[in-house]
């Protein structure tokens, strides 16, 4: 049976949709996924960052608000903060996808390594240094860079299960132009 | 550039954003720290969180049914020196037990327990990016859980109800910076208040700062909530104090407490929705 382009992508974004979910499900689930040496992974950033570079910026956007809206769920800190900071992450990554950025594995790299960059400072920047809490130093050393270490280390995973899930639709895409 | 400014993707960003920012300012002024958004995502999306909890559980018990007979010869090895050490540890058990009973008539905890209107919850998930082991569990509003409602595992103190959704909630616990528990010390009654500093959490441990330099609080003792401000009821277990150190900052002292519970490895709570002087500031004294 021949799907159309539309439907590929719909098939596509349905699929990224509920990889959205059951990444939203492994990371906040007690136990599901591994820590290391207490660092846990932030599954969310690298799943969030390769959609972003594979859809078209409002497409990725909705992702972003989506993840982001997940993570709140299970989060104390201010309500609204992932998904505002997924929504310009993606939004601004799409866009820079398709007028200067190539669509490959370094490119992804490079992007998680600065949305890890971004993310991280920022939540440690409101949430610790803001709230006058001590040894704030000590808490980005130990506490912070070990996960987005961890995290990074995970993005190929993610960029080949997001590329493998996009294919269909982009062969039909190129067919099509 | 221009053209991209008044192009239909960037006013729909701008559209999203400010949506969010509204959302965010409306869980700020609203009563349950929570905005329109989350409130429905999470309505939908806790109960797949309580099947995964459930599942990983399962998976994890599975998993370990799996091991080979050498780890079960060396698990026997390290079972027999822990019954060893176990049967030692007998000796102190009545006199441990002693102290408990002491404990619980001390307080009348049971007395006190009377008025409580206890909600039982399931913890089903955590933040990862959280450094201070805030929970996340099964009950909401529509069990009458509100935010600032005490969180309890037997007769210990877990931490408070931060944020609250009509099916689920998040615990800030004794491990977070943030929380501040009126609390006082059995033996010597001295009035103070709980909290903990980042170093401190790293340990799982928490603090019952403002003490006087030559205070006559000291190790084995035991630090309980005194039930002024109305927050939490009086006579919740919080720990025992470890040590008492003087403050690097002030003239002051503080006693570094071990919570009763490891708030880490808890798999369910209670949470006291109702007490009696909730929400009734008293005058300590």
């Amino acid at each position: 049976m021949r799907l159309t382009f539309e439907k590929e992508r719909t098939i596509k974004r349905a699929v990224f949709a509920l990889l959205v979910l059951l990444t939203a499900l492994f990371q906040h689930t007690k136990g599901a996924f591994p820590t290391i040496g207490g660092a846990a992974a932030w599954l969310m950033v690298p799943l969030l960052s390769a959609i972003a570079l594979q859809e078209s910026s409002v497409a990725a956007m909705a992702f972003g608000v989506f993840g982001g809206l997940l993570w709140d769920v299970a989060s104390p800190a201010a309500d609204g903060y992932f998904a505002i900071m997924f929504c310009i992450l993606t939004f601004v990554s799409s866009t820079l996808a398709s007028f200067l950025l190539q669509r490959n594995l370094p490119t992804c790299l490079l992007v998680t390594g600065v949305w890890l960059c971004l993310f991280a400072l920022t939540h440690w920047l409101f949430f610790v240094v803001l709230r006058g809490y001590d040894a704030a130093g000590m808490l980005l050393l130990r506490r912070y860079l070990p996960s987005m270490l961890y995290t990074f280390c995970l993005t190929p995973l993610y960029y080949f299960l997001v590329a493998a899930v996009s294919a269909p639709a982009k062969r039909k895409s190129v067919r099509r132009v | 550039m221009r053209q991209f400014l008044k192009s239909t993707q960037f006013k729909i960003f701008v559209a999203v954003l400010l949506a969010l920012l509204l959302g965010t300012v409306l869980a700020v002024v609203g009563e349950n720290d929570t905005s329109p958004f989350t409130a429905v995502v999470g309505t939908v999306f806790t109960p797949m969180q309580k099947a995964a909890g459930f599942l990983s559980e399962k998976v994890h018990w599975f998993a370990e049914s799996f091991s080979s007979a050498r780890y079960y010869q060396s698990e026997n090895e390290a079972l027999k020196e822990r019954l060893a050490e176990y049967e030692d540890r007998l000796a102190d058990y009545d006199e441990i037990k002693h102290k408990i009973s002491s404990y619980e008539d001390m307080l009348g905890v049971k007395e006190t327990n009377r008025d409580f209107a206890l909600a039982p919850a399931n913890i089903i998930g955590t933040d990862t990016a959280d450094l201070f082991s805030s929970l996340i569990i099964d009950k909401g509003t529509s069990d009458d859980v509100q935010i600032n409602d005490p969180v309890v595992c037997g007769n210990y103190l877990v931490g408070i109800v931060k944020k609250v959704n009509p099916s689920y909630s998040v615990v800030q616990t004794l491990l977070s910076p943030s929380l501040n528990v009126s609390a006082i010390e059995t033996k010597t009654r001295e009035t103070s208040y709980v909290t903990t500093t980042t170093a401190l959490s790293e340990n799982g441990s928490c603090m019952l700062a403002g003490l006087e330099r030559m205070t006559a609080v000291s190790p084995g003792g035991l630090v309980v909530t005194s039930g002024i401000g109305g927050v939490y009821p009086k006579g919740l277990i919080i720990g025992s104090v470890k040590q008492v150190q003087e403050s690097e900052y002030d003239l002051t002292s503080y006693a570094v407490i071990t919570p009763g519970v490891d708030i880490t490895a808890l798999e369910d709570v209670f949470v006291i929705t109702d007490f009696s002087g909730q929400g009734i500031e008293q005058i300590a004294g």
